[in-house]
């Protein structure tokens, strides 16, 4: 019996031992050494690879997009195959984590701004930089000159490019043109807003506008602005900085002035006490989806709202409005796109595939299976034949490329330790739903979003 | 509120009877609310089903939302895997846990009691402390996107509770039975697989309609373990995914009350067909021992 | 007379079908269980996001769960409290109620009148949806102005009540009220317990002119005690785990204010969303001890379940 335990015993540690191991020991980045060392960007046409790809499941855009473009790029590269693999965007970090210690981590790995920087935190994915200096030198593109570039910048960690855009997603405003129309907003107010964007102020005004036809037209349920503000950092970041407000400071230190950010929050504040915000308290039958609201900052494609029956032929695009109050007004913006994975086999057919994505004919395929968001190249942004917007002839698409030069993305997250980052996220949002509840002190909601930001950095 | 039993039942007064109905008729009227509001949702248009007011009936029916569930290709393959680990399941879990449960049941063995109660001690594990080294050593063994992880753990008892009621059971069968046949120089073996295990037949129908009902409508453990578009995804994976639209991180909320409704009917059916098994199968004397 | 060895002998032969038959469950628990068990025991002393070096943390996890020292310069984890305070409040309150409940449910449907098994199918109806749909559904139904319970409360001229909304307990007591749905699975279990109570108590009860009230006082629930028993260490288990707010709560399943975290969302948000693999594998250790304690006492206390032995 002594001897059966202490068999048992031993298998039980051995297997344990090797489990253990298995889980550490080919961790992957115990070097930080994510460039790669010599690049080849003329691969030969008969190269052969099994890659695969990790993209949002449930995604079907981002599917049939990712399918088309797999399509074409065989028939550049015959002999590579390329496999879809599915990442749940709810569980994203874990399942990486899941992937990448069992050392199943797919080649190329779909990516977006707050994810990205769990990537780069961990050196899971390449430096793109050799990629895309010998791509320049051997004339394959040039980056400032073919692409909205600000949105590589936002794939970059330290200088070092990690993930390649796919599109330029940008949060713009959704508005409901027959609400407008109704409210005495005329053709030619939006026409100059479209042309020349708009401030925070005209926001106001139209805000009041057709909160006056609302309420005279037996509506006063129904909210003008669909804000996002308590759940999206893409609208609420750039706000703060608007207000001259960074959440932490180069070092990683929590840098917030409260009084800079009451200000802000006041602003948030007002437009719930005028009823152009929902309080989140009092829940209300309106939203721009059913067509019972006036406005919505999104980023999403176009197709998603202007498909519904609800919306038939009323959606149309504005810029984000920009704050000036402190003349630093920006825009939320984002990066998804992909990056590749350090550990691949293949990085040369990796980059030949995001290559292809970001060519003319790349960008026009994913354009015309799904993506109707601004293209990644300049020169589709204009250009008649462009497929992105070409089912939407009467919406004003340029929206999606107003103002390169205030757009901003959420990357305080990349100056702040991973394990912190869904706290921080967190406490912000929380922060802006109780300026959104009347019944909640702003003052109150500021102190509680830094101490939750401490708690979270005190680990 | 009465217990009754059959003979009493023919005696009641039909004031009794009337106020019992009542009183089922109401409780009944409570609990399917959830369920008829899920049937309810699944033929409402998309654009009731955002409304923020809520409505309780759809204005017109649209049944063609269950015709664009089924539109998305997958159902059929989804099917056809989730019947294989569903069957293989249901034959393979109770074959083990009965036999398992044998040796617990009409066997004597040194350990026998610490091995119970190790085997007790794992239903108390929370499931978070297992999950995460599982995953990995599923990835080494290269089970990712394979029916393994879901068939190859329950070749060994397919979990404690299950190993638990069947030894119960057989601990309620007579051992004058067993004790027979051990004269006539039947093995352990022979008393298992001719004698024990026919007998066990309500706890092995209830095992089997629990195995079915869990891995039918499982979809969290699927998409955790088969993430690739070549792998065998099952029927509440398949159903979940086209109910999830995460491009624009909403959910297509009728289409996926109806996966809801299309995934209960077929345990509904089976609960209502085995019932009375069901009641018969749990067993608990002898707990003691 | 057989000497003692050639006993022992004995047993040791039995022993071999014994475990022969046993076999699977041990090789089944060893691999499947145990590893994953270690693993995570030797985690739970370590600093690990599940990627990095595990660096060594002593009983620092141990200690943060527990709130902390100042001496050791281990912070305490200020979630703690209040998840603590909700899930003994909801284990308290949870566990009695869905007992009694479904007992009350399954007295109900225990009697052979006409069409009573098409009562019980509706009755366990709503155990049968769906975890893909019931998420939704519950969101929906407990809204604070449009959902259907505001809507009945509204019809009395109360509420609204905001149920899972809720920034203190009030939350706890939505879901105590929300699992009174699922009461469909304990009725069964009551069910069968009801069955293999011998006819021959109830018709001596009778002939002695007891009542209903009687007969369930001093029969049913002490005949039926050892499945009270079992079913109180199982919702023990099963509740003290409880994590399905993930489903349907704000803020991936903790509620406004941390009003609806409990310790089994703590434990996945730690290993999940914050990724401390580490501190999550404490946090399970700790559970697992609680568990197994409170199962200890439960038995040393059992002295009141009655376990008939001769069932028809």
């Amino acid at each position: 019996m002594k001897k059966l335990i202490c068999m048992a015993f031993a298998l039980i540690m051995a297997l344990s031992l090797t489990a253990c191991g298995g889980g550490g020991g080919t961790s992957n980045n115990g070097s930080a050494d994510v460039t790669p060392g010599h690049v080849n960007i003329n691969l030969d046409r008969n190269v052969e690879a099994d890659i695969s790809i990790l993209i949002p499941g449930g995604n079907s855009n981002e599917e049939t997009m990712i399918r088309a473009l797999i399509d074409d790029f065989a028939l550049l590269y015959p002999r590579v195959n390329i496999e879809i693999n599915y990442v749940t965007i709810t569980s994203y970090e874990s399942t990486i984590r899941n992937l990448s210690r069992s050392d199943m981590l797919d080649d190329i790995i779909w990516s977006n701004s707050p994810d990205f920087y769990f990537l780069t935190a961990n050196n899971l994915v390449y430096n793109l930089n050799p990629y895309v200096e010998a791509s320049e030198a051997a004339g394959v593109f040039n980056l400032k000159e073919d692409f909205y570039s600000e949105y590589f910048d936002m794939g970059r960690f330290n200088d070092m490019l990690f993930c390649v855009p796919r599109s330029a997603d940008s949060v713009v405003t959704f508005i409901n043109t027959d609400i407008f129309s109704k409210a005495g907003i005329t053709q030619e107010e939006i026409a100059g807003y479209q042309q020349n964007g708009w401030d925070w102020n005209q926001l106001l005004d139209v805000c009041a506008r057709i909160r006056k036809y609302f309420d005279e037209h037996g509506q006063g349920s129904a909210y003008v602005l669909d804000a996002n503000l308590v759940g999206w950092l893409s609208v609420n970041y750039p706000m703060l900085l608007s207000y001259g407000v960074d959440v932490v400071d180069a070092n990683g230190n929590i840098s917030f002035d409260k009084a800079k950010v009451k200000e802000c929050l006041e602003l948030v504040r007002y437009m719930v006490e005028q009823r152009y915000i929902v309080d989140s308290q009092v829940a209300s039958g309106s939203s721009f989806e059913t067509g019972t609201s006036a406005m919505l900052f999104q980023s999403s494609s176009v197709s998603h709202y202007a498909d519904r029956k609800a919306l038939e032929n009323k959606v149309d695009l504005i810029p984000f409005p920009l704050i000036k109050t402190r003349n630093n007004p920006k825009i939320g913006c984002g990066i998804a796109g992909y990056c590749i994975n350090k550990n691949t086999k293949y990085a040369d057919v990796c980059w030949a595939f995001l290559n292809y994505m970001l060519t003319r004919e790349g960008q026009q395929a994913m354009a015309d299976n799904g993506l109707n968001l601004a293209p990644i190249r300049k020169d589709l942004a204009t250009a008649d034949d462009a497929n992105w917007k070409k089912n939407y002839p009467n919406v004003n698409m340029q929206a999606y490329l107003f103002g390169s030069e205030y757009k901003t993305s959420t990357d305080f997250l990349s100056r702040i330790t991973t394990s912190a980052k869904t706290d921080f996220e967190q406490a912000i949002i929380d922060m802006f739903a109780s300026a959104c509840n009347q019944s909640k002190s702003i003052d109150d909601a500021i102190d509680r979003c830094l101490e939750d930001m401490n708690d979270a950095l005190d680990v | 509120m009465k217990a009754l039993d059959n003979h009493d039942a023919r005696r009641q007064s039909l004031a009794v009877k009337i106020l019992l109905y009542a009183l089922m008729t109401l409780v009944a009227v409570i609990l399917i609310f959830p369920y008829a509001f899920m049937v309810s949702k699944s033929l409402m248009s998309h654009e009731e089903v955002v409304d923020p007011t809520i409505k309780l009936l759809p204005a017109v029916p649209l049944f063609s939302n269950y015709a664009e569930l089924f539109s998305d290709s997958g159902y059929g393959m989804g099917f056809l895997h989730t019947f294989i680990i569903v069957g293989v399941n249901c034959v393979i879990i109770p074959l083990s846990a009965s036999f398992i449960a044998f040796s617990f049941a009409k066997l004597d063995f040194i350990g026998k009691k610490v091995s119970f109660a190790v085997m007790l001690g794992t239903m108390m594990l929370p499931g978070a402390i297992t999950q995460l080294s599982l995953f990995a050593i599923y990835a080494k063994l290269k089970w990712l996107n394979t029916f393994w992880p879901f068939i190859i753990p329950n070749l060994f008892g397919g979990g404690a509770l299950y190993i638990f009621l069947i030894r119960q059971f057989m601990l309620g069968i007579p051992r004058d039975m067993d004790n027979a046949a051990k004269i006539d120089g039947a093995n352990a073996f022979v008393r298992y697989w001719s004698i024990i295990l026919p007998l066990c037949k309500p706890v092995l129908i209830y095992v089997v309609v629990n195995v079915f009902i869990s891995y039918w409508g499982d979809y969290y453990g699927p998409l955790i373990y088969m993430r690739s578009s070549n792998a065998p995804k099952t029927l509440a994976q398949v159903v979940f995914e086209s109910a999830v639209d995460e491009n624009v991180a909403t959910d297509m909320a009728n289409i996926r009350m109806c996966g809801g409704v299309i995934m209960s009917v077929v345990p509904a059916i089976l609960f209502a067909f085995f019932q009375k098994q069901l009641i018969e199968g749990v067993v608990l004397t002898g707990l003691k021992d | 007379m057989k000497n003692p060895s050639a006993k022992i002998k004995k047993l040791v032969r039995k022993s071999r079908t014994g475990w022969l038959f046993n076999l699977p469950l041990t090789v089944g628990i060893l691999l499947f269980t145990f590893v994953p068990v270690i693993i995570s025991l030797y985690d739970s002393f370590f600093s690990y996001d599940g990627l990095n070096e595990r660096t060594w943390a002593g009983l620092n996890n141990f200690i943060r769960i527990f709130g902390g020292s100042e001496s050791l310069h281990v912070s305490g984890d200020k979630e703690m409290k209040k998840i603590v305070v909700n899930t003994l409040v909801y284990t308290a309150l949870s566990i009695p109620v869905n007992l009694i409940a479904s007992y009350f449910l399954a007295l109900l449907v225990n009697t052979a009148l006409k069409g009573v098994s098409c009562y019980r199918v509706i009755y366990y109806l709503p155990c049968m949806i769906p975890a893909v749909a019931s998420g939704l559904l519950w969101a929906d139904m407990f809204d604070n102005t449009f959902g259907v319970f505001n809507k009945l409360l509204g019809f009395f001229g109360l509420g609204p009540y905001d149920f899972f909304k809720n920034e203190d307990l009030r939350a706890i007591l939505s879901i105590v009220l929300m699992n009174m749905w699922s009461i469909g699975g304990g009725m069964i279990l009551w069910l069968s317990a009801f069955k293999n109570i011998g006819k021959h108590y109830y018709e001596a009860a009778v002939l002695d002119g007891a009542n209903a009230w009687d007969k369930l006082i001093h029969i049913t629930i002490p005949m039926s005690s050892a499945m009270i028993f079992y079913n109180m260490i199982m919702s023990v288990i099963g509740t003290l785990q409880y994590n399905g707010t993930l489903t349907f709560g704000t803020r991936q399943g903790r509620g406004p204010e941390n009003s609806l975290y409990m310790y089994g969302v703590k434990i996945y948000y730690e290993a999940f969303v914050r990724g401390k693999i580490g501190y999550a594998s404490a946090l399970a250790w700790v559970m697992l001890v609680v568990i197994a304690a409170i199962t200890v006492v439960l038995f040393r206390t059992s002295g009141w379940v009655f376990y008939a032995e001769d069932n028809n």
